[in-house]
């Protein structure tokens, strides 16, 4: 497909002023497997689905942050890799944990300045920023573009579309949600994305953490006690 | 030849001794106002207690390397404030940082040439913290910097307990500043008290002479 | 290939086209005509910006802040491409804090414009940047306190002082609501009502989706540092804004 002679770099803005190589970035996000984060006044959850057994995406990555990907698994990898320098940056200099937006700040900016000069693209990764530190619970949503949302709850990734939805029928009932009611969301929400394929131990990964709790990533077997909870998760035989 | 390349080799505007001690409802510190060329007495009213986002800092030693390490403090607390997301540093956070800035100068062996005091509060309780220009700090409820630490801080660490009221922490630290007009050379009659609540409130109180000191010849003292 | 307005002359800033124009200039304007409006006056003793955000989802809890603070004085509103308008806003700071290192004063607001339009001129001639998406606002004081300074640059590097000025998609329209107004006898707070009244107004016409107003002012009752404005001002100023367009739509 050639839609364009503006579309080749993303250097080169269109006569309508868009940038083609950014919103084709965006795309490659809409290509990855899906993910939502959801919170509530104490906790924060991240779910996503693993096209992989052994893929990683959802990870911790301090006591009370974690994220989750979307997109070029090796693109993910460097920007997960650069948070965790500025992680370990502002423990280094503070001895206490980087405030979230911040985190979610830097993120965007690094993606920004791949979006401004010939000779590399955008990174092609949407990812969602889970945590807890002194101004309460988080989730941040940053893009290829630059841009970072601060949301409620939502998703990204292929077919996100119906897992939104779910998450807009019920983002209301949120902030007052347990922990266990707020994993079933979250469970309950990405099975949107998979509607030919119930969810088990290996083609999904949730990421908790709260006021009082690190963040923890769970995965295979540690699911289980989830099942009871949603009544839609298999054992993987 | 070239001559061999040369760090600061020793302070030139000098500031004495400050001393802190936390009390029931925060952290109160005090210096003298005086800032020493060597031995002269030369700027003898010059604010040494610093009010900087959280905290209240007080410092010995060089006074321009002080003045720079008020400046990139509140550098520092200024550019958390650009993000409005309601965060700011707690007190312990820019007390490591500043930490972090003494030992990367000394490990440059071009030390900001202080040891500074700084006050505030860590979850709800007085938090009171110290370091050199080596990088070497501690955190400890009665801090003594420069002669105060010989004279000050024995005194502060008998008489001093966890749930003194203002009025006798004021009491305990006017008694360390009169000990030390005493018996250390580069200090004067004017001194500072500068306390932080617990809820951040800073209070610089103004410069004000001691009072209870007496210089009459001991042979002429009646002993009661 | 090329079928454009440059006919192969517009993809890049490194490149004129036959008659003299720098197409990918223009086109970086366009990007901040797609985006929301971003206004700022220079009433009396005072400066006020204030921009409008889509709220693109109703799970946002609050769009990402526009407005910046730059050094004490001095803030900053924008239109274009978001994270462009936040890497000036970066640069900015740091411009702030290098001259403040070094003169131990506040930059002044001539001075910053000065710098930011050399920094964004500098992207509008090579292939190897693209210029930036994006038209600053800056407002704010100098050292001195004594006049309220305003400046806008645009992707060319164009620079100028302004008494209030407009970017982002419906500039004219509110380039003429400017224009009515008294601006050197602006108190501060009516400054905000009127800010706050013409980016709703301008908003209406083109019957957009959901926004937020971001309005931050400088002035004698903030000690002339750049603040955002203080909640209970701004919904107050939103409620006037409001009830204004009620009542021109009853007449």
């Amino acid at each position: 497909m050639y839609r364009t002679a503006y579309d080749s770099d993303v250097t080169i803005f269109s006569p309508q002023g868009r940038l083609y190589q950014i919103e084709y970035a965006m795309e490659a996000v809409k290509q990855g497997a899906a993910t939502a984060g959801l919170k509530s006044n104490t906790h924060v959850v991240l779910v996503a689905i693993k096209r992989n057994e052994s893929q990683q995406k959802v990870l911790a990555l301090d006591q009370q942050i974690g994220a989750s990907t979307a997109g070029l698994t090796a693109d993910a990898r460097k920007l997960l890799d650069f948070m965790k320098s500025e992680i370990m940056n502002f423990r280094w200099a503070h001895e206490s944990q980087i405030p979230v937006n911040w985190l979610a700040v830097e993120v965007s900016d690094k993606s920004q300045k791949r979006t401004q000069h010939a000779g590399s693209r955008p990174f092609g990764v949407g990812m969602l920023i889970a945590g807890v530190d002194s101004q309460g619970t988080h989730l941040y949503q940053t893009c290829p573009s630059g841009n970072y949302f601060d949301y409620y709850s939502c998703a990204i990734g292929a077919r996100s579309q119906p897992v939104k939805t779910y998450l807009e029928k019920h983002y209301k009932e949120f902030p007052t949600c347990s922990r266990e009611e707020l994993i079933k969301h979250a469970l309950q929400a990405i099975k949107a994305s998979q509607p030919d394929e119930e969810l088990d131990t290996t083609n999904c990964s949730v990421g908790v953490v709260g006021v009082d709790e690190q963040f923890t990533v769970f995965e295979g077997e540690r699911l289980l006690p989830f099942d009871e909870a949603t009544m839609n998760l298999e054992r993987h035989q | 030849m070239d001559a061999p390349i040369t760090r600061t080799l020793e302070p030139i505007n000098t500031g004495t001794s400050v001393v802190g001690i936390t009390y029931k409802d925060g952290v109160l510190i005090a210096s003298d106002t005086l800032v020493s060329y060597g031995s002269l007495s030369r700027f003898r009213s010059i604010q040494r207690l610093v009010s900087i986002g959280p905290c209240l800092i007080g410092a010995s030693g060089d006074y321009s390397d002080f003045q720079h390490i008020t400046d990139l403090l509140t550098q520092k607390v200024d550019e958390a404030s650009f993000h409005q997301d309601g965060f700011q540093y707690t007190a312990p956070e820019l007390f490591e940082y500043l930490c972090r800035v003494m030992y990367e100068r000394r490990s440059k062996v071009n030390p900001y040439w202080n040891r500074v005091v700084m006050a505030g509060s860590k979850q709800g309780k007085p938090f009171l913290g110290c370091v050199d220009l080596y990088g070497t700090h501690y955190a400890s409820p009665t801090v003594a910097t420069g002669y105060g630490e010989q004279l000050a801080q024995p005194i502060l660490r008998k008489e001093w307990h966890p749930d003194m009221s203002l009025e006798e922490a004021h009491a305990l630290l006017e008694k360390c500043m009169r000990v030390l007009l005493y018996r250390d050379c580069y200090t004067i009659n004017k001194v500072q008290f500068a306390r932080i609540g617990l809820d951040g409130q800073t209070t610089i109180e103004p410069p004000a002479p001691l009072t209870g000191t007496r210089w009459e010849a001991p042979l002429t003292i009646t002993l009661p | 290939m090329s079928h454009g307005l440059g006919s192969g002359y517009d993809l890049s800033a490194g490149t004129y086209s036959q008659d003299g124009r720098v197409f990918q200039v223009e086109y970086a304007a366009k990007a901040v005509e797609n985006s929301g409006n971003a206004i700022g006056i220079r009433g009396r003793d005072c400066v006020v910006l204030g921009v409008d955000k889509p709220r693109v989802s109703e799970m946002l809890v609050r769009a990402a802040p526009k407005n910046a603070t730059l050094s004490q004085n001095i803030g900053m509103t924008s239109a274009g491409l978001v994270a462009d308008c936040r890497t000036l806003a970066n640069w900015c700071r740091e411009e702030c804090r290098s001259y403040k290192n070094q003169y131990h004063t506040e930059i002044p607001v001539r001075v910053l414009s000065e710098r930011l339009s050399l920094e964004m001129q500098e992207h509008t001639t090579t292939s190897y940047y693209r210029p930036y998406g994006a038209t600053v606002i800056l407002g704010g004081f100098d050292e001195d306190h004594t006049k309220p300074q305003l400046f806008m640059v645009e992707p060319s590097g164009k620079s100028f002082g302004y008494r209030a000025c407009s970017c982002g998609m419906n500039q004219s329209p509110a380039r003429t609501e400017l224009e009515k107004l008294d601006l050197p006898n602006l108190g501060a707070e009516e400054a905000v009502m009127t800010v706050a009244r013409i980016l709703h107004q301008i908003h209406d016409e083109s019957k957009n989706l959901a926004f937020e107003l971001e309005l931050s002012w400088a002035c004698a009752a903030t000690g002339f540092r750049h603040v955002p404005v203080p909640p209970e001002l701004l919904a107050r100023a939103e409620e006037a804004a409001k009830r204004f367009l009620e009542e021109r739509d009853h007449a």
